[in-house]
């Protein structure tokens, strides 16, 4: 109990409760007439934690015209936005039930006493107004400060797009991600990444697929009637590296997503697999066996000039860089016996164990650099108790923390761009094929299934 | 007798010498070639003589001359010890021609352009540098970059609507929450676990600026509180911030200075 509540301290950057004495001398209440581009005095104190995490209400917009499109847009983006904000992972979201009856459209229909007031006790209420104008979707969002009634406003947004379901589901990804930003810290929202998958389609057909972050809007990629796996997408979103099985082994092909086709990715000798970014883009980190044993390769982004950078007993695979620097890898190897999770410099240099028992696979670092989630089976073999379950360790300190428990069998975490979520692959009753995709907080909390069965190894867009 | 005797002697010879017979032949054959070389020498040499008495052409004639005609010897200049007696037979170099004035009238003919020739830049490259951070992935995707503002207040009228930005209120009262986020970003980043037991019940200051975009700088101790570890503590704190998150929309200036108190409470 004690560890999960550390977890939550060290990985969420959420808001523990602590109190805070919050002084706001206001230096500049007495130079009310500035000069534009000047700037303002802020003085604040602390003197232990905290605020407890932020309670926000979410009233359903207005409809503002008659259309009747309208209707159902505004049915997908009211839906949209709520679960947006509820799996950001930094709101304490207020109960549909709770809120005040009535959607304000605009300010001066706000009653923000009401949201403010028990039961619904926000300190924030998102709101506005959506229709359909001259065939163009159109949305005003609000944020308001509940708590603070003379100068509510947070910020206010005008969207206009294509009047299509698809339109109404992206503006609410905008808007969330917009609220997310301001109020979580400076750190970018993640309602417009994407997720890349293996799709089981059969016993020997896997295609590369991907969706929304959310588990909306799957489809293919890949039709190559082969067993494709492993896709890692680049850092600008414009190529998609993966493993497909040819005619000799597992070989890495490179798809652009801007181009919509394959473009040419050498294939070296012997077979290749779990290619990883590095975080700037140019380099593909993966594991080859040219000599019978898988090394760790690195060669650019076009995949020439690869050079081998580990040399090892037994096999050495499944590379991921640290996004944060590019200049650690964290990777699994079975030198020792069972496969363990080992860390090193990108030159090879400088390697660690950092797990000591057990069988450990497919890490992910994750975007701040300061944890590795990994899939680790901690009592490994026949009649052992547990599972294999997702962890995560602090890289300092080799902490570790397991996130998932009793749920069958789990395996490639993945960690989203703002570092609060990690997607992983789960299958209750240990079927290869019966694998879904869920999502969670990086606590271990919130835990939701993205897709159905038949989803594997899932790999999380950088931006 | 002597005939026969000789006869004898001959045939004794003979019967003797096997070479005999070869000997014959081959003096035969020598003659022979050398009356045919001598022969056809004879023969073949039959035409004209280069000189020979009977030539009518060919002749050379030759005139006498007074003098031979050399360059003519240069006078040696005693004070010039670098002149020497014998000058490059080189001829002078020619006046320098004049250049013709063009008509007033004639159109220039344009010339193309040359550009000066690029030079290879010599300089060493710069050492390997030591790994360096990676600079971050702006890790939000660029779609929703345009999404119009709204005015903070907007007042409809008869004649249209009017829009104001407020601005004549103090920062921490028109953006309150933002100057929260400011104290519980830093406060989660303060590890109070490292203070010393002497820290509590001091007061340490931070001021730091946030620039528009929210990354903070300009990070320093104001005032110490004569304690090592609260100091510290508190100035990395704020160090261990990347950013913020933009300053308000409605908010005009560029940047907003921060005063930051740290307070441990004193222990009982």
């Amino acid at each position: 109990m004690e560890r999960s509540t550390r977890k939550s301290r060290l990985c969420l950057s959420s808001y523990p409760s602590t109190i805070v004495v919050l002084a706001l001398a206001l230096a500049t209440s007495l130079t009310p007439l500035l000069p534009a581009g000047a700037q303002d005095n802020v003085v604040t104190q602390t003197s232990q934690g905290s605020n407890p995490i932020i309670r926000i209400a979410v009233a359903d917009f207005k409809p503002t015209a008659a259309d009747p499109q309208t209707a159902a847009f505004k049915q997908t983006f009211d839906a949209t936005l709520y679960s947006d904000l509820a799996t950001a992972g930094i709101f304490d979201i207020v109960s549909k039930s709770l809120i005040p009856s009535g959607s304000p459209g605009s300010p001066s229909e706000m009653q923000l006493q009401n949201y403010a007031n028990a039961p619904a006790g926000a300190t924030f209420v998102a709101f506005g107004s959506i229709g359909v104008a001259g065939g163009k979707l159109v949305a005003n969002g609000f944020l308001f400060d509940a708590k603070n009634l003379q100068y509510p406003q947070v910020f206010a947004r005008q969207y206009s797009e294509a009047a299509t379901d698809d339109s109404a589901r992206q503006i609410a990804h905008q808007f969330a991600d917009e609220i997310i930003l301001r109020l979580g810290g400076g750190i970018a929202g993640i309602a417009e990444t994407k997720i890349y998958y293996v799709k089981i389609l059969g016993k020997d057909a896997k295609e590369i697929w991907m969706m929304d972050y959310d588990g909306a809007n799957q489809h293919a990629i890949t039709h190559l009637g082969s067993i494709s796996i492993s896709p890692r997408v680049s850092p600008d979103n414009s190529r998609l590296a993966f493993a497909t099985l040819g005619k000799y082994g597992f070989q890495l092909k490179m798809y652009s997503l801007l181009l919509g086709r394959y473009i040419n990715f050498p294939s070296g000798s012997g077979s290749a697999e779990s290619p990883a970014w590095a975080p700037s883009g140019n380099e593909i980190a993966y594991a080859s066996a040219p000599n019978g044993s898988f090394e760790i390769w690195i060669a650019d982004s076009n995949g020439n000039l690869g050079r081998r950078i580990t040399s090892f007993r037994g096999g050495t695979v499944s590379p991921t860089y640290n996004p944060k620097t590019g200049s650690q890898m964290a990777f699994i190897s079975d030198r020792t016996g069972l496969p363990q999770l080992y860390i090193m410099n990108t030159d090879g240099s400088g390697v660690q164990q950092m797990t000591d028992g057990g069988y450990a696979s497919s890490p992910s670092w994750s975007p701040n650099g300061q944890f590795v989630a990994f899939a680790w089976d901690r009592k490994y073999g026949p009649g052992a108790p547990g599972g294999q379950d997702i962890y995560i360790m602090e890289v300092a300190t080799k902490r570790w923390w397991q996130l998932t428990h009793d749920g069958g069998r789990c395996d490639f975490p993945s960690w989203s761009p703002d570092g609060r979520h990690i997607a992983y692959a789960n299958s209750a009753d240990g079927r290869a094929d019966h694998m879904r995709i869920w999502s969670m907080l990086a606590d271990g909390t919130q835990k939701r299934p993205l897709t159905g069965p038949g989803a594997d190894m899932p790999n999380w867009s950088w931006k | 007798m002597p005939t026969e005797i000789t006869t004898r002697t001959s045939a004794i010879a003979i019967r003797n010498d096997p070479f005999g017979g070869g000997l014959a032949g081959s003096f035969l054959l020598h003659g022979a070639i050398a009356a045919l070389l001598i022969g056809s020498a004879w023969y073949l040499n039959t035409g004209q003589n280069w000189g020979g008495a009977s030539a009518d052409t060919g002749t050379i004639q030759a005139t006498m001359v007074s003098q031979i005609p050399l360059p003519p010897k240069q006078p040696t200049d005693q004070e010039n010890v670098l002149a020497t007696e014998n000058p490059s037979p080189a001829p002078a170099p020619p006046a320098p021609k004049a250049v013709a004035v063009p008509p007033p009238d004639a159109i220039p003919i344009p010339v193309k352009p040359t550009k000066p020739a690029k030079v290879a830049d010599k300089t060493a490259p710069p050492p390997p540098l030591h790994p360096q951070p990676a600079t971050p992935q702006l890790n939000k995707a660029t779609t929703g970059e345009a999404a119009a503002s709204i005015p903070m207040s907007s007042v409809q009228t008869q004649a249209g609507t009017f829009s104001a930005n407020i601005a004549d209120a103090g920062f921490g009262a028109r953006f309150a929450y933002y100057v929260q986020q400011i104290t519980q970003k830093v406060a989660q980043q303060w590890y109070t676990g490292m203070l010393d037991p002497q820290a509590y019940g001091r007061r340490a200051c931070i001021t730091f600026q946030i620039e528009r975009d929210g990354t903070p700088s300009h990070i320093q101790i104001a005032q110490r509180s004569s304690d090592s570890t609260l100091d510290q503590t508190a100035l990395s704190a704020v160090q261990h911030i990347d950013t913020f998150g933009p300053l308000p929309d409605a908010y005009t200036g560029t940047h907003i200075n921060v005063t930051y108190y740290f307070d441990p409470p004193p222990r009982h």
